[in-house]
């Protein structure tokens, strides 16, 4: 199972669970948590269900293709379930099989680990799962996010993709992974590796992102204060990116970083309560859904 | 079986994977609430004590279960006294009943002529005695185990589904059976029953209990090893047979104990049904140090790397599985990819890392924050050169020779590690990776050794560092951080210590005690704490007071240390109620008085201190004058003060505090003759305060050892509440 097989095996999967399958999100982030169908949907008491690819930017990561196992940019496969189902953990156990792993034949374990973003005001409890030894899913129950106490708790499941398929197909570098239609990881994005992590680390302007920073969360607030809670939170998202890159470049100071931090979160914090509000204004629209059942 | 009356209590929590550093804090609180519930309940068939032995508790990932054997069936009969108004209010100066009697008299539902005398805290007051009916077990039980199992504490909680529940992980089945019957209750919307579930991998398949005796053998058929000393055991069992089978042993961890047992706890955590795997890697990883190779195996892995009989790491790893058995070999297979993986992550590392010097490294240390209101690890690195400088000669002065330069290269570089890549992989390497990066840079043996072990012991059991370089930065960096944290008034409390300062000091006292270095800790404190400078941050207290708060968290380890060695808890209080100072000394002089406290003459000692300290409280001190003594008992006291003291200076100079409590166990007899002849309080002011300045010296001169007074000599309980519980 190539790639890209997985990652259709991973959305036929959930599709057949009753999720909505949707799609990467299209401004950069670092983590699938960020979509905005995962840090929005888990406030308030609306049900969801959701999966997606996420592709995840995380600067600081970049090696200039040079490493076998470390991307600047990688693919989450994200799942959210909300309220989380009681039997969350069989049914992940029943995805694995979908891509051909019988949990029978593997050494399969839930190991404490906690995740938590700050500048999201984000925190959740859980597991890392791994296989054999090798971590290959972020499992964890949302406890609080944009700095409030959550009910019900969502589910959210993270599957490293790469990692996964490496994994099934026995190879040593991520860059010698079939992709599928013939190419390789390493065809289709090595390049990409190479130039960010120059530009990551070397080229980009850190004025200019400074400039940005400041910018996206002047107009974040500004468009938070006219109601329109989604603009406003791709600023957040690109506030997010932009500190990233100013850290990958070393432009931020011991003082500064806390300083920064707790700016993108003042934005994020701000538009998952006008979220709130708004949503609560159209009367939870999606509680009136009774969310369908899995086939699978 | 149980005797006839006598039952058998078993609660099981099935739950979601419960994280391992847990399941053993949770199930001795699971046991110790159900035999606290049962004993206020009166359930108790057996005295307390005796109940404990029919305790057992047990803890897999999936659940914590306890039982409980030795309970009634039924709850004693009692009576039970209900007070209302008190007498004066319930009759009036006539002796007719009042208002409130009667009205008391109706609510209760009988005559104002039923009403009987209580003695209550209140005072006497009328009321009524009414037997009350014991409750079958099962009842109260099922009314009591829901409150108990969710207030359970645990390191971290969660909620989950629509939220209404809080606990360590998501509840999914309650087992509860008092002998076969199931007591009927239900904790976060779980129903109770007999049916317990075995291994995720042994299917859905139900275990019915018939009784809850039948607890262990019905998990194993389910496999299960519910019992957790029993799979340590069977892992520790295979682990060994295995190891042999590959021609080795368990490997040591960098720093740690060989046989791993830190590991094999976690593991015995991660499983329910073990299975050790053997498997191999390539040879030529051993290239790389087997620190690395080691942390690498057992830091995501949880694998146990071993060793050869001649030391050398072999390229054969043991994981531990939670499986009945490697069917088709899958297993093996997949942890040696994924190992080779790692391993090769680690080489890039190394390789990658090794493209600068440790030195170049450090100048990253500038943007790695050490603590938000503390600044970067550059300014870390530079107080513990300091703070190393400050120490040094107290580590001369006890005979230890020290390289001076090798310290302060050291201190530089010690952080370094932290920029480099495997130590943000590998955080567990920190220390040991700068080591050896630092010798594969040529830097000196003594520099590389002290940058490698300057972190340890990092558990309580851990080796301390061998090389004195090391020690002092080790000594460095724990007090820099300690005074760091006190200064912005975070002092560890309850289970809250979320920067391991316990540990930090009780490493510190070890490297002091252990090496045998003299020190005063006011002063390092002190050193340590003008090292931040004027902390201008929230929540920042004066150095004054952090340092006084610091002192006596480190007398609360002391004292831990201390009765850890199996010295007696007031022996201990006595030498630190001296001085806890020079952590060293202390330990020294509790061991004296731990020595000498069972003489004869040692208790006329302890009376002495307790009757001096009641005499000489409140009064200022004065000194003491030879010639204005008028009795010849005084005048004996006087004399063996001035003859003792200068002795006593120069054996404890040395360190002999044994030989300076036998000094001062000479002055038992002019001590007694004082009390039993001369007067202290006499109408003479003179004459009063020169005897008071006696005593004062006299009770001085036994604070140089010890607070006597605090010394539970056998059938004279101690009188100075110095109980100081530790933090």
């Amino acid at each position: 199972m190539n790639f890209q097989q997985l990652i259709l095996a991973l959305q036929e999967f959930w599709a057949r669970e009753g999720a909505v399958i949707q799609q990467p999100y299209d401004v950069e982030m670092g983590a699938g948590t960020m979509h905005p169908d995962t840090f929005f949907r888990v406030l308030g008491p609306e049900p969801w269900k959701a999966a997606y690819c996420a592709p995840s930017r995380r600067p600081v990561d970049g090696r200039y293709g040079q490493n076998p196992f470390r991307l600047y940019r990688h693919y989450q496969f994200q799942v959210i379930l909300k309220p989380s189902p009681d039997d969350v953990q069989e049914i992940y156990l029943r995805s694995l099989q979908a891509f051909g792993i019988d949990p029978a034949d593997h050494d399969i374990r839930f190991e404490e680990d906690n995740w938590e973003s700050p500048t999201l005001g984000a925190a959740g409890v859980g597991w890392q799962v791994s296989m054999d030894g090798m971590e290959i899913t972020q499992f964890t129950y949302f406890q609080q996010s944009g700095g409030m106490e959550l009910r019900p708790i969502s589910a959210e499941i993270t599957y490293g993709t790469e990692r996964i398929a490496m994994f099934l197909n026995d190879v040593a570098s991520v860059y010698d992974l079939e992709w599928g239609g013939g190419l390789s990881y390493g065809d289709v994005r090595l390049q990409e590796e190479i130039e960010f992590s120059r530009h990551n680390f070397e080229a980009a302007d850190s004025d200019l992102l400074s400039r940005l920073f400041r910018q996206s969360e002047d107009e974040g607030h500004r468009l938070l204060k006219q109601g329109l809670v989604l603009p406003a939170y791709d600023y957040a998202l690109r506030c997010s990116h932009t500190f990233n890159l100013l850290e990958a470049r070393g432009a931020i100071s011991v003082t500064e970083r806390t300083g920064f931090i707790q700016r993108v979160r003042r934005l994020a914090v701000g538009c998952a309560r006008d979220y709130l509000k708004e949503r609560e204004a159209r009367g939870w629209p999606l509680l009136r859904h009774r969310l369908p059942e899995g086939d699978g | 079986m149980s005797g006839a009356g006598v039952r058998t209590f078993l609660l099981e929590i099935g739950t979601e994977e419960i994280p391992a550093r847990m399941v053993d804090g949770a199930r001795h609180d699971l046991g110790e609430r159900l035999i606290g519930l049962a004993g206020r309940a009166g359930l108790l068939a057996v005295p307390m004590q005796a109940a404990r032995d029919g305790l057992r508790t047990f803890g897999t990932p999936r659940r914590l279960a306890v039982r409980l054997a030795g309970l009634r069936s039924q709850q004693p009969d009692e009576t039970a006294e209900i007070a209302g108004p008190p007498v004066r209010a319930a009759f009036d100066s006539g002796g007719r009943p009042t208002a409130a009697a009667i009205g008391f008299a109706r609510a209760q539902g009988l005559a104002v002529e039923d009403l009987v005398r209580l003695a209550t805290p209140r005072g006497e007051c009328v009321g009524v005695r009414r037997a009350v009916r014991g409750k079958p077990a099962a009842e109260v039980l099922a009314a009591e185990i829901p409150a108990m199992v969710l207030g359970m504490t645990f390191p971290k909680t969660m909620r989950w589904g629509r939220g209404g529940t809080v606990f360590v992980r998501p509840i999914h089945w309650v087992v509860a059976l008092l002998d076969d019957q199931v007591v009927d209750l239900e904790i976060a919307g779980v129903r109770s029953g007999r049916t317990s579930r075995g291994h995720r991998l042994a299917g859905a398949a139900p275990i019915l209990l018939p009784d809850a005796d039948a607890y262990v053998e019905g998990l194993r058929g389910g496999m299960v090893i519910a019992d957790v000393r029993e799979r340590r055991a069977a892992i520790e069992t295979q682990l060994r047979q295995a190891a042999g089978a590959s021609a080795g042993e368990i490997a040591a961890p960098p720093g740690g104990i060989a046989g791993d047992p830190d590991l094999l706890d976690e593991v015995t955590h991660l499983v329910e049904w073990p299975l050790v795997v053997r498997g191999e890697f390539d040879p030529a990883f051993l290239a790389l140090p087997a620190e690395i190779l080691i942390t690498a195996m057992r830091h995501h892995q949880k694998s146990f790397a071993l060793r050869g009989a001649d030391g050398a790491l072999l390229n054969r790893f043991l994981a531990v599985a939670n499986v009945r058995e490697d069917r088709s070999g899958l297993i093996r297979k997949g942890h040696e990819w994924v190992l080779r993986a790692r391993l090769t992550d680690a080489r890039f590392f190394w390789e990658e890392d090794r493209r600068q010097s440790l030195e170049a490294h450090a100048a990253g240390l500038e943007r790695l924050t050490f603590h938000e209101k503390l600044g970067s690890y550059a300014r870390k690195a530079e107080r513990i050169a300091r703070l190393a400088e400050a120490i040094a000669p107290a580590f001369e002065a006890s005979g230890i020779p020290i390289d001076r330069q090798a310290v302060r290269d050291a201190a530089r570089l010690c952080k370094a590690d932290l920029c480099t890549q495997m130590v943000k992989e590998f955080p567990e390497g920190e220390g040991i990776v700068g080591g050896l990066y630092a010798r594969a840079d040529g830097l000196t043996a003594r520099v590389a050794d002290a940058i490698y072990a300057h972190y340890l012991p990092r558990g309580a059991d851990d080796p301390l560092p061998a090389a004195a370089e090391a020690a002092i930065l080790s000594l460095a960096d724990r007090i820099d951080t300690q005074a760091g944290i006190f200064l912005l008034g975070l002092v560890p409390s309850g289970s809250r210590d979320p920067y391991g300062l316990r540990r930090s000091v009780l490493a510190a006292c070890r490297l002091l005690i252990e090496r045998r270095v003299r020190v005063s800790l006011r002063a390092l404190l002190d050193e340590a704490l003008a090292g931040y400078g004027t902390l201008a941050v929230d929540g920042a207290v004066p150095p004054e007071e952090a340092r006084t708060a610091l002192l006596e968290f480190y007398r609360g380890r002391m004292e831990h240390l201390g009765e850890q060695a199996g010295l007696r808890t007031d022996s201990v209080r006595a030498a630190l109620a001296a001085s806890v100072d020079d952590p060293g000394d202390a330990r020294l002089r509790m061991e004296a008085l731990e020595a000498i406290r069972n003489d004869p003459g040692f208790a006329v000692l302890v009376q002495a201190h307790k009757r001096i300290k009641n005499i000489v409280k409140g009064q200022a001190p004065q000194p003491f004058d030879r010639g204005a003594v008028l009795e010849e008992a005084e005048r004996a006291l006087g004399a063996g003060l001035e003859e003792t003291l200068p002795e006593i200076v120069r054996l404890q100079a040395r360190q002999d505090h044994l030989g300076a409590l036998r000094a001062i166990a000479r002055l038992a007899g002019p001590l007694d003759r004082f009390f039993a002849d001369v007067m202290v309080l006499v109408e003479d002011r003179r004459l009063r305060d020169n005897r008071l300045a006696l005593l004062r010296s006299i009770g001085d001169l036994f604070l140089r050892v010890g607070d006597f007074s605090a010394i539970v000599v056998e059938g004279t309980p101690a009188e100075t509440g110095a109980a100081r519980k530790s933090p």
